[in-house]
């Protein structure tokens, strides 16, 4: 029985080859450029009639962990892969809070797809077909085949805005990396990242959205280098006829905010800090005296949803996040920004969804200028 | 007379078989390599398999019998058992390395393989190998889901504690270029097709059920008993994810000792 079995082979190798360009992709998504969202919209989309005042709303969501789950990673505990149940208990909550508040255009951050700490659930679609919104995009900040530490697995978490209105030129903007980190950590850490999207309402006026997530852990000047980076696209974004608006967790307290220093509400029971001998002196992510002047380029260049002054006499009321579930939200890092006022006394932060998330939602309402 | 070249394939200045056949290894022969599975020739029609240094992660033996022999076509069966339990708990650590989430506890896991596996010789240099076999999973029930390592290679070879009964079909050919150089084209489909409520129900968004993999390796007989080889595994798998293809790199060895 004679047959060309080097004809086969080579014919194989090229076949294998030809598989390969155009079916693999790299075990780490480094984010490096500017690119296209994925597109979650539904295809038949409602009609849906312009409006003068816009509720706006943004919320960390924490990739639907809640908060009663201790998970390893920022609250002192032991889990790392959670069950579907207890992922789709959490999100149903948070999908019920948003088809309650309704907000007519929504930012949201840590938003899973298909990451192994989440039953491999897609957030993103799970949350578009529960709630009203006709239009939302998702925006990876942290895309990597297989992270192989603390059994984390497949992950791919990252940022989405929501819109009842069609949504274009939906763009993802890398952020400089943390810089505190070795090597090896930083190739596998989260790339933040800012979303910019255009919302066109029916009656043609245009609304430019602009949502971001900035480092929590950094020790260094990441986050000012982030800021700074951030800043520069709304500043490039903001055209003066068009409205803008902005927001996130921002990771940074209020320039004015009394308490700068979280390290013993954060730190776990193993842990010390403050003392003599004591490495690092400050619990990482917890200490934000160095960087409680940062936040003030935005507050110069863009009306904030709530005012510096009516933050400073009832700073309680707008604290939208605290680690630890058993105690009430402890400081304020979620705001929303915008070129033109917001109406005045809109600004809600949401404490009674104390349970959902580790950060709170926070509203408010913008009347859109005439075209 | 296929057969009897095999036998006495340590003594052939040409071919070397890298992966697995039908056909037994010389009694007192000890095959070995990196990544493919070592076979010791214990008689004329049995030898033992497993991998020398997996045997202490991973516990894993099986023993292959040869049955059949006529003309150009051998025929055997291969029965053996996996552990991989040490290897799991290894790997289910904190930090970096940590490919198991500690919080879970792993159970003692059993497999049992049963396979036929076949060979034709097509001409003195070529050899064609096919099988078929079954795993059954035993002490699984108390897996958690979340153990599983979602990867190529691991994933398809543990899915079985996972979805307690795996299938593995198996087909390749192996033979010579020249003198100095060999090949071995396979390719190995998985199929893991009983449904385990736990499992499925956890991970909704892929069946779990498919996995296959095709090698291209090319070895170079650096002398009588000694090759070195090179390739890619292009591997494809329905993972609790979604589908995904991989295309891997290969570098092995096979050394034949007696």
């Amino acid at each position: 029985m004679k047959c060309n079995f080097k004809k086969i082979f080579i014919s194989t190798l090229f076949t294998i080859f030809i598989i390969q360009l155009i079916s693999c992709e790299p075990i780490v998504d480094t984010i490096d450029e500017e690119r296209e969202c994925s597109n979650y919209s539904k295809p038949n989309p409602n009609s849906i009639p312009s409006k003068d005042t816009l509720l706006i709303m943004t919320w960390n969501i924490r990739f639907g962990c809640g908060t009663e789950i201790l998970w390893f990673g920022d609250a002192c505990g032991e889990r790392t892969i959670l069950k579907r149940d207890e992922v789709t208990k959490n999100l149903d909550l948070i999908v019920k809070t948003i088809n309650d508040i309704k907000p007519d255009i929504l930012l949201l951050q840590e938003v899973d797809v298909k990451c192994k700490r989440t039953a491999y659930i897609d957030q993103m679609k799970y949350i578009m077909d529960k709630t009203y919104f006709n239009y939302g995009y998702y925006a990876t900040n942290w895309n990597i085949q297989f992270i192989p530490s603390d059994g984390i697995g497949r992950m791919d978490e990252g940022n989405a805005i929501l819109s009842r209105w069609k949504m274009s030129d939906v763009k993802l903007h890398p952020l400089p990396l943390r810089n505190d980190l070795d090597a090896l950590t930083k190739y596998f850490y989260v790339r933040e990242i800012v979303m910019s999207a255009k919302v066109s309402l029916q009656n043609k006026k245009e609304i430019i959205v602009i949502n971001t997530h900035l480092s929590a852990f950094s020790t260094d000047d990441t986050k000012k280098r982030q800021l700074e980076k951030y800043i520069q696209i709304c500043d490039d974004l903001n055209l003066a006829e068009t409205q803008l608006i902005t927001g996130g967790d921002y990771n940074l307290l209020p320039p004015n905010s009394d308490s700068l220093d979280y390290c013993d509400e954060d730190k776990c029971e193993d842990e010390h800090f403050h003392s003599v001998g004591d490495k690092p002196f400050h619990k990482e992510g917890s200490n934000y005296e160095p960087e409680i002047d940062w936040l003030n380029p935005l507050y110069d260049k863009y009306y904030p949803s709530l005012d510096l002054s009516k933050y400073k006499a009832n700073q309680k009321m707008y604290f939208s996040h605290a680690t630890y579930p058993e105690i009430p939200y402890d400081r304020t890092l979620d705001y929303l920004f915008a070129n033109r006022p917001w109406v005045e006394n809109s600004h809600i932060t949401h404490q009674e969804f104390r349970q959902y998330s580790d950060h709170a939602p926070v509203t408010s309402q913008i009347v859109l200028e005439a075209k | 007379m296929s057969f009897n070249f095999v036998l006495s394939q340590v003594d052939s200045n040409y071919f070397r078989f890298y992966g697995g056949s039908a056909y037994i290894l010389k009694p007192h022969y000890f095959k070995y390599s990196l990544i493919e599975v070592s076979e010791y020739g214990i008689s004329k029609n049995l030898s033992i398999v497993g991998h020398p240094i997996m045997l202490f992660l991973s516990p894993s033996l099986s023993l292959k019998y040869n049955f059949y022999k006529k003309n150009n076509l051998s025929i055997s069966s291969i029965h053996g058992f996996n552990y991989p339990t040490l290897l799991m708990n290894m790997v289910k650590t904190e930090g970096t390395g940590g490919f198991i989430s500690p919080e879970f506890s792993i159970p003692h896991l059993f497999s049992i393989r049963n396979s036929i596996i076949s060979t034709i010789a097509f001409e003195e240099k070529l050899f064609l190998n096919g099988s078929i076999g079954i795993d059954i999973a035993l002490n699984n029930s108390k897996l958690e889901t979340g153990t599983s390592i979602d990867l190529p290679i691991i994933l398809p070879r543990s899915m079985v504690y996972y979805k307690n009964i795996g299938f593995i079909l198996n087909i390749g050919v192996e033979g010579s270029l020249s003198s100095s150089f060999q090949f071995q084209c396979e390719s190995e489909i998985f199929l893991f097709p009983i449904e385990d409520d736990k499992y499925d129900y956890e991970y909704q968004e892929t069946s779990n059920s498919f996995f296959a993999e095709i090698s291209s390796n090319v070895f170079w007989n650096i002398t009588n008993t000694f090759s070195l080889g090179a390739g890619t595994r292009l591997c494809f798998g329905n993972y609790p994810f979604g589908s995904q293809w991989h295309l891997l790199p290969f570098i092995d060895f096979v050394k034949y000792i007696e």
